[in-house]
């Protein structure tokens, strides 16, 4: 057996301390070790974005991401969207509930995460853009329409702009 | 009407708060003090006979618990969802790569993974066979040792066909090839397994926990009252997750060791361990008259069952029921079998054995429509069924049949769409295509009663329990919107418990787009009793027996809401059941004359499709759908159902497919195995028609499957008109328009 290593970083903002074997990967300690279990593993090997966390503010896969390499970073998983305490939804959260973004589910923290990613550098994105800032997030149920509409509509609600400000294929 | 009004909104969904928040337990989830983890060694070859096993270097893996061979196994050695012939453990024969040999399980997962390379069968190869061409060969050898490689044969007739082709106007005969598709839910499969008292608790994504709790019983030797199956959250399953998966070995450890076990597949793994969608091949001759009415139709369709029969039987029994598509023939000969081959297995999934027949019907309208000289729109629309028809498979049906308001709707839309800008671009050619749908709802000809329970006690919440699971389409919601509009109580006053052995009926299978029909039925039929036994009692305190109506009792200028009356009238808790079981006749053996569903949802979609001339590279540009779904129950949900089914059906059209090479997956991954990402998304609009079924709840009758069948037709249509002949195959791939595109070149 390898020797444990110490692993400490900031998590959902919040200082954490675990030990970790050195080829564990950060979804590994999130789920198995730090037991959140909202990161999801759909395919291990960085394809399918169901395991997508922000680390330093960007989105990476996190179960290709070496967890050592997360030392004295900052860490956003789907269980800090909703603030410190969890009871404040963040405006996605809000919007993928109220839209029908939410199918089974699976692949629903990893595009939180990476739509969060796209807000936080990019306000006002189109429908390109967001359709571009998931596509590497699979979703086998929803067709991403929804989806898209949502992102669409958390951004309309966050910058305060309606309906007829920004179209949507949908409606 | 009720006073509350929920059904046909769009409430949120009762699950999505977990499910944006993380909170949602899936079965990978799990996790415990002591837990095994395990690994299951699969064969490398598609036949082989096993002739050694040499396990001492596995067993000897620091942290191994367990080496297990059939040998080992507590119960029967084979399992399958109907028939009886996979090995959980192979013994003796390998019949694809893919197939289950040895079980490791271990303290950890590096150590299981290390034991499990270290595990060596040793085989004698045996030749494969690759096709049912090959399996089918007089000479050929019989793969498995409980039947025949023909594991299914039906057909089903109607009329004089040959007659009838004979004196027909117009004719086309083709030849129509389909692939094998993954299911590709995101979910991989995981189970996790761990003892109560004497009792086993088994949590897995399943779509039918009680058939999960039977079987186990005989694959673990145990009673089923010493089961316990739990429904966890199902993150996907499209027709699959059911029978042997890693909960099933999870199991067998937990029984061998008394210990708890945790297995999920990997993505790869999941990719040889799962069934397939049934490749096709199907011949089909079709014909009409000079004014444009079909006059026959003859069929004949061969699958590829791969190595266990699954689903086989059914899977063709339904196809063979849609070979004709929704349209009225007299005469009609339809051949349909499903054959063995040492190819990875195929099973259930979404549009079961119906979207591959959808490639061939649609696009012989189109080619009859142009012989006749007549628009694929008012081809179909002379055709469609009718609701007061009597269909090819000798069923008169019922009122609820909107095959053409589908069509109105669809052409509506495309009449209104501004033109695309590539229309005008000379780098590429664009086109639509059309496409129509039947699907018969509920299980072919089989009794399938759905079963529901109703509790309420005065001060608790109603509770509602059904046997079946979300598998994220909305069931759950959908369930607890007919109740609420059924007893007149707001929504959040119901709460909801799915498919758990302990706790819930068995409400029969999630398939054949059956829970909205029927589950939803018996909720309301359980609803309904609920309400005639609170009145009853009510009866006691006003005198004499209320009217409800408007969510009200009332009786002589008295009136109460249910839960008034719950609280007022009952002193203890009581429940009722709902139960219904569509009306349906079993077919004819010989013809398949009978009445095999009692409800049928149809639709019709039409795609713009733009193909670039260089590179031959399809990208679909809009996608117009319109589906009757009897009665929207859930607006946004069905909305989503719609717009995931094109979307599959778009990646069934022009991206999927399971690549073999000597029967050995090709292409286990998602970086290989492409689905739709958000950069293939079209335009998309959805127009729901309510034709109402009088026996579904409120009028539903259901859409999850309906939504994927007429894409991949309407897409291949588009191509059609591009390339000026059919490319007769799916998926349709860049390589196979830029050969058509060079071949319309040189002439
Ligand atoms: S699990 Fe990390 S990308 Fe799929
Ligand atoms: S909701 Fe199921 S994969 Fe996206």
């Amino acid at each position: 057996m390898k020797p444990l290593q110490e692993l400490e970083f900031r998590l959902n903002g919040r200082n954490v301390r675990v030990e970790v074997l050195p080829d564990e990967t950060l979804l590994e300690v999130l789920r198995e070790r730090l037991r959140l279990t909202g990161t999801k593993s759909g395919c291990a090997e960085g394809e399918c974005g169901a395991c997508t966390v922000l680390v330093q503010g960007l989105p990476v896969a996190s179960c290709l991401y070496p967890a050592l390499r997360c030392q004295g970073q900052a860490v956003e998983t789907v269980e800090g969207l909703a603030g410190e305490q969890g009871l404040q939804l963040h405006p996605l959260q809000e919007s993928f509930i109220e839209h029908g973004a939410v199918q089974c589910g699976f692949c629903t923290p990893g595009m939180l995460m990476s739509a969060k990613a796209l807000l936080d550098k990019n306000p006002s994105p189109d429908r390109t853009e967001i359709a571009q800032a998931l596509s590497g997030n699979l979703c086998r149920c929803t067709g991403y329409v929804k989806i898209i509409d949502s992102v669409e509509k958390a951004v309309e609600k966050i910058n305060g702009t309606g309906p007829a400000h920004h179209g949507s294929a949908e409606k | 009407m009720s006073r509350v009004h929920v059904v046909g909104g769009a409430m949120p969904k009762v699950d999505a708060l977990d499910k944006v928040t993380g909170k949602a337990i899936y079965a990978a989830d799990r996790l415990t003090q002591g837990m095994l983890h395990l690994k299951v060694v699969r064969s490398d070859r598609p036949h082989a006979q096993i002739t050694g096993l040499s396990l001492d270097r596995a067993k000897a893996v620091e942290g191994v618990v367990g080496v297990w061979t059939a040998d080992d196994l507590p119960g029967v050695r084979s399992t399958g969802p109907r028939a009886k012939d996979e090995p959980i453990l192979c013994w003796q024969k390998v019949l694809r790569v893919g197939d289950p040999v040895v079980l490791v399980a271990a303290e950890s997962e590096p150590a299981a993974r290390e034991a499990a390379e270290l595990v060596e069968v040793q085989y004698q190869d045996l030749p494969p066979i690759l096709s049912p061409q090959e399996a089918l060969a007089p000479d050929a050898p019989q793969l498995h040792p409980e039947g025949p490689n023909l594991v299914f044969e039906r057909r089903l007739v109607r009329g004089q066909v040959d007659e009838a082709l004979a004196n027909s106007a117009h004719v086309v005969t083709n030849t129509y090839r389909t692939q094998g598709i993954e299911h590709a839910y995101l979910e991989p499969e995981a189970g996790f397994t761990h003892w109560e008292g004497d009792q086993l608790v088994v949590e897995l994504p399943t779509k039918h926990a009680h058939f999960e709790q039977n079987e186990l019983s005989k694959v673990l030797d145990l009673s089923v009252d010493r089961i316990r199956v739990i429904c966890r959250t199902i993150g996907g399953y499209f027709g699959d997750k059911q029978c042997l998966s890693p909960a099933y070995y999870a199991a067998i450890a937990s029984k061998i060791t008394g210990r708890p076990a945790r297995m999920a597949y990997s993505r790869e793994e999941s990719f040889f361990a799962s069934t397939k969608r049934h490749p096709y091949s199907i011949e089909m001759t079709t014909a009409c008259d000079v004014q444009g009415k079909l006059t026959a139709v003859k069929v004949d369709i061969t699958g590829d069952t791969g190595a266990y029969i699954s689903y086989a039987p059914s899977v063709m029994s339904r196809t063979i029921m849609h070979a004709m598509g929704p349209y009225h023939l007299d005469n009609v000969e339809v051949t349909g079998r499903q054959v063995r081959t040492n190819n990875p297995t195929a099973g259930s999934m979404r549009g079961f054995g119906v979207v591959q027949l959808g490639l061939a019907y649609e696009c012989q309208m189109d080619l009859l429509a142009q012989k006749v000289g007549m628009s694929p729109e008012e081809f179909r629309r002379l055709n469609f069924l009718q609701a007061d028809d009597t269909a090819p498979w000798g069923q008169q049906l019922s009122s609820s049949v909107g095959l053409t308001q589908c069509l109105d709707a669809v052409l509506a839309e495309r009449a209104q769409i501004e033109p695309h800008p590539l229309e005008s671009d000379p780098d590429y050619a664009v086109a639509w295509g059309l496409a129509a749908m039947h699907y018969g709802i509920g299980l072919t000809g089989l009794p399938n009663p759905g079963v529901a329970m109703l509790r309420v006690a005065p001060g608790e919440k109603i509770r509602l329990t059904v046997g079946i699971g979300d598998g994220g389409q909305g069931s759950s919601t959908s369930m607890v919107q007919i109740a609420a509009e059924t007893l007149g109580v707001d929504p959040g006053e119901i709460q909801i418990i799915c498919a758990d052995t302990a706790l819930t009926p068995n409400s029969g299978p999630s398939t054949a787009s059956r829970i909205t029909y029927v589950v939803g039925r018996a909720v309301f039929d359980a609803a309904r009793s609920l309400i005639d036994r609170v009145g009853g009692e009510l009866a006691r305190e006003w005198g004499a027996q209320p009217d409800f109506s408007d969510g009200m009792y009332r009786l002589e200028g008295k009136e109460l809401d249910f839960k008034g009356a719950v609280n007022l009238a009952l002193n203890a808790p009581i429940a009722e059941q709902g139960a219904f079981d569509p009306p349906t006749q079993a077919l004819d053996q010989a013809t398949s004359q009978g009445s095999p569903y009692a409800t049928y949802a149809f639709g019709v979609q039409a795609a713009q499709v733009a193909v670039n001339l260089e590179t031959g590279q399809a990208r679909v540009l809009r996608l117009l759908a319109a589906h009757d779904v009897g009665r929207v129950i859930h607006r946004v949900n069905a909305e989503g159902q719609v717009h995931g089914g094109a979307i599959m059906g778009l990646g069934y059209g022009l991206m999927e497919e399971i690549v073999l090479r000597e029967g050995r997956i090709m292409n286990p991954g998602f970086r290989a195995y492409l689905i739709p990402s958000a950069m293939e998304v079209p335009e998309m609009k959805v127009t729901m028609v309510e034709c109402p079924e009088p026996t579904g709840p409120y009028g539903a009758k259901g859409v999850g499957e309906p939504a994927l069948l007429p894409t991949a037709p309407a897409i291949h249509n588009a191509l059609t008109k591009i390339l000026g002949q059919p490319v007769k195959k799916l998926p349709v791939k860049a390589e196979d328009i830029w050969r058509l595109l060079s071949q319309r070149a040189e002439k």
